[in-house]
């Protein structure tokens, strides 16, 4: 068995009286993809937005490879390995693209690939030089992708990175992403596209209104009385 | 993975050595001009007053150009400055020219105060310093605090006026200013404030310390307010505080600043020795059409060239390379 | 006796207060724009009635009536002479504060070398100015006057925003300019006449400034201006009735200072919209939706 990357326990988060996230707990080893899904508002974002520091959660406790990270602020999180991309993407728009990488490849601490490599790994190696703000929306999200490895994270949260990418562009993101899984990483997906997760993750977390309300292999979810009815409607296939 | 190596391409590593050199031209050439400045314009105090504007449009250029936030109050700084010198040289008897290092400090101390005005963005900011700086104009000018400032009576320095020594400090305060912007163009603590007024949490994420690089911005832009009023005060001499702590005096720099172009070396330093020019020429005698002319360019300048001469010239060069590549092909 | 006395000076004042901020946060509500000019409109109110008073003998009141259509003309105008073309900006807030600045200087130059550099005043005796007694205390006529003025201006602000069609049109361009559009609303007609109506509240409150600031002068602006901004901030961005509350509060907190520190008494507005901005800084009427 593979060492555990990141746990969460009990992770709850309330906004004044809305309860965003309720008693969240799971945890990810290195080399594997966990899939993060449920409906819009179930609380995906907010979990990623807790554990990469841009909320404060009301409880619970975050562990690194075994170490609780105590308060904490984002930049030292992303250094110390913990990264996402955003489900819209926000390059440095006046920056190039390989200065769009290379910001985040300065604060690494170890190895990990070069600008180069990673703006061929997400293929923007001919844009290097242009403007990130005259890349288009899937460009964009492989930007970000790419500012998210160059810190040569050990966790990866990736949001909705499949969306509104068309069948071709996600086997090639799919492909993509699996790669990134070599070399003992983890990848916690967040994704409403399931052939997208299907090729990726074999456990998945199911989320309604903050709660877990699943915890287990994707086929099996999709059979569970409970995620149908949340689904109902919108999972189509 | 495979290795390590930075990811400079010799291509890019050329152009980047080719924009660190025009940077350095636009130290150079203002430094040499107002070195010879005496030759060419016999009003001292106007060309004194002139460098000591190009190096606050630069501070505007760093806090704002680089991260921004707009100082609406940085004239607090600026005031701060003068008094923080003055009462350095009077009070504490230091010589004149270490006085300005007091004003300095004076700004930054203003400037560590406000940081907590950073949990505030765009216009609320800009606002917020505004009140910041009347608030610490008011202090000074306090009638109560007259054993200490002298209150709304203001302050002499005479007894220290140096003409010779204040235009050098002022050209290689000039000069200082200028190299911080191109230090901080061309470096990555540049890029990384690219960054943070592009997206913070973003820059967070790749890394970015966004506390502590937007703070010391904003100190490096507090700190040239300061030493700019210091010797703002011993040049002029004789000064009240409405005379330092004057609302103007931010604008004047954030619209040179602007109308040049910020993010720049070169436009922040056209923009003040264009605008300053003309209010010379025209404010000094009839400062209500100044105000007019000078109200109608901020006017003209936001609606239709909101990046400055600087951006206008980029603009049209790409244009014209457009054009250019579109006849070749 | 003194805070007796403070509080009743601060709620008639409070009222003028009021009638002086309402249009900086309208037009704060409805455009996002900080109007850095809004306390220039306010000194062109007090020469628009000086002019007034001695080229027609027109009674300072009166006045207020004879301008307010012709301010909101003036701001309809303005707004699309000035804010279609800067919408499309990236960094819109912060340079429409510095376009509204630019604006704010052509009117201040103006009003100079058209009225002067001097300040102005209108006789005491074009409005009534014995000294009225309230609860054995007298506090001066024009204060009444002005409080007695904004009132029923307020007023008819409240009721054009809440019972009229166009006001509810305004309220939802306020609460969501997107989704206003999408349910059939001429978002920029209404922004266009908020605008109008924003600067007609600046010019009626210029009128009674002449009286409770003694007299009006050019460089007035920019002091007002900030006192206004204090007044919304604390009061709430984008909530009417948190600015007649804030003003009220602002109005008292002022008199307790005048009356017990007067020399750090002008430090109560830039007090208040720093503290508060850091401290709470969705206002006092506020809901914890929009950070500044």
């Amino acid at each position: 068995m593979a060492d555990e990357i990141l746990r969460l326990e009990g992770i709850s988060k309330h906004f004044g009286g809305l309860s965003a996230l309720q008693e969240v707990s799971f945890s990810v080893e290195g080399g594997e993809a966990l899939g993060l899904v449920g409906p819009n508002g179930s609380g995906k974002t907010t979990l990623i937005n807790v554990v990469c520091g841009l909320y404060t959660p009301n409880a619970g406790n975050i562990y690194l490879e075994g170490a609780k990270l105590g308060k904490t602020t984002p930049h030292k999180l992303a250094k110390s390995g913990i990264n996402r991309t955003f489900q819209v993407p926000q390059p440095f728009a006046s920056l190039t693209v390989r200065e769009n990488v290379e910001i985040a490849a300065a604060h690494r601490r170890g190895d990990g690939m070069s600008v180069v490599e990673i703006l061929d790994f997400v293929n923007l190696g001919k844009w290097a030089g242009q403007e990130a703000g005259s890349l288009n929306a899937a460009q964009q999200k492989r930007l970000d992708l790419g500012r998210a490895l160059a810190l040569n994270p050990k966790v990866l949260f990736v949001d909705e990175l499949g969306a509104g990418l068309n069948p071709a562009e996600l086997a090639e993101v799919a492909a993509m992403l699996r790669s990134l899984l070599n070399g003992g990483r983890a990848l916690v997906v967040v994704e409403h596209l399931m052939g997208f997760l299907d090729k990726l993750v074999d456990r998945v977390i199911v989320l309604n209104a903050g709660r877990e309300i699943f915890h287990g292999g994707l086929r099996s979810a999709l059979d569970d009385g409970e995620v149908k009815r949340v689904f109902l409607g919108t999972v189509g296939a | 993975m495979l290795d390590s190596k930075g990811g400079g391409k010799p291509l890019a590593g050329l152009l980047r050595r080719k924009t660190l050199l025009l940077d350095l031209l636009a130290v150079a050439i203002p430094v040499i001009g107002f070195s010879f400045g005496l030759n060419f314009y016999s009003n001292e105090l106007l060309l004194v007053y002139m460098m000591v504007y190009v190096a606050l449009a630069h501070g505007i250029n760093i806090s704002y150009g680089f991260t921004g936030y707009l100082p609406f109050g940085y004239f607090g700084f600026f005031g701060a400055g003068a008094y923080g010198a003055t009462l350095a040289i009077l009070d504490l008897h230091v010589p004149a020219l270490l006085g300005m290092l007091f004003g300095g400090v004076a700004g930054v101390l203003v400037g560590l105060l406000l940081l907590p005005l950073f949990r505030l963005r765009g216009a609320y900011f800009a606002i917020a310093t505004l009140a910041a700086g009347e608030a610490v104009a008011d202090i000074v000018a306090n009638p109560s605090l007259q054993s200490i400032t002298n209150g709304p009576y203001g302050e002499n320095l005479a007894s220290v006026y140096s003409s010779g020594q204040i235009y050098v400090a002022a050209l290689v305060f000039m000069a200082l200013a200028l190299l911080a912007v191109v230090l901080v163009k061309n470096s990555r603590f540049g890029l990384s404030l690219r960054a943070i007024k592009e997206s913070e949490y973003s820059a967070a994420m790749a890394g970015v310390n966004v506390v502590q690089l937007r703070s010391l911005a904003w100190v490096i832009a507090a700190a040239i307010a300061g030493v700019g009023g210091a010797i703002f005060g011993w040049a002029t001499t004789v000064f009240y505080p409405s005379a330092v702590f004057d609302s103007a005096i931010s604008v004047f720099a954030i619209v040179f600043a602007l109308f040049g172009g910020t993010g720049s070396v070169w436009g922040p330093t056209l923009g003040t020795v264009l605008l300053y020019g003309l209010y010379s020429a025209v404010g000094l005698s009839s400062p209500q059409y100044f105000q007019l002319i000078y109200g109608l360019a901020i006017v003209g300048l936001i609606l239709f060239a909101p990046r400055g001469l600087v951006g206008f010239g980029r603009a049209a060069v790409r244009r014209l390379s457009l054009r250019r590549a579109g006849a070749n092909g | 006796m003194l805070v007796e006395y403070s509080i009743v000076a601060g709620v008639l004042l409070g009222l003028f207060y009021a009638l002086m901020a309402m249009g900086l946060n309208l037009v704060f509500g409805v455009q996002r724009i900080i109007n850095l000019a809004h306390g220039d409109m306010v000194m062109l109110g007090g020469f628009g009635a000086w002019e007034l008073y001695y080229g027609y003998h027109l009674n300072p009141v009166v006045a207020i009536v004879v301008m307010i259509p012709i301010t909101v003309a003036v701001g309809f105008g303005l707004y699309y002479l000035l804010i279609p073309r800067l919408k499309s900006a990236v960094d819109f807030e912060t340079l429409s504060l510095v376009l509204f600045f630019g604006v704010s200087q052509v009117v201040e130059a103006l009003a100079a070398l058209g009225f002067g550099n001097n300040e102005r005043s209108l006789p005491v005796s074009s409005i009534p100015s014995h000294p009225v007694n309230f609860l054995g205390q007298p506090y001066p006529a024009d204060w009444w006057v002005a409080a007695g003025v904004a009132l029923p201006l307020l007023a008819i602000f409240f009721l054009y925003l809440y019972r009229t069609r166009l006001g509810r049109e305004t309220r939802a361009v306020m609460a969501d300019e997107h989704e206003a559009v999408s349910v059939g609303i001429d978002a920029a007609r209404v922004s266009a006449i908020s605008f109008g109506v924003g600067l007609a509240l600046a010019a009626a409150a210029g009128v009674l400034a002449v009286f409770v600031f003694g007299g009006v002068d050019p460089s007035e602006g920019v002091g007002i201006t900030i006192t206004a901004f204090a007044i919304i901030v604390f009061g709430s961005l984008g909530s009417p009735l948190g600015t007649v509350v804030g003003s009220i509060l602002f109005g008292v907190a002022y008199q307790l200072a005048q009356v017990y520190t007067p020399s750090w008494s002008n430090l109560v507005p830039y007090v208040l919209v720093i503290g508060t901005m850091l401290l709470r800084p969705q206002g006092l009427f506020g809901r914890r939706t929009r950070i500044a």
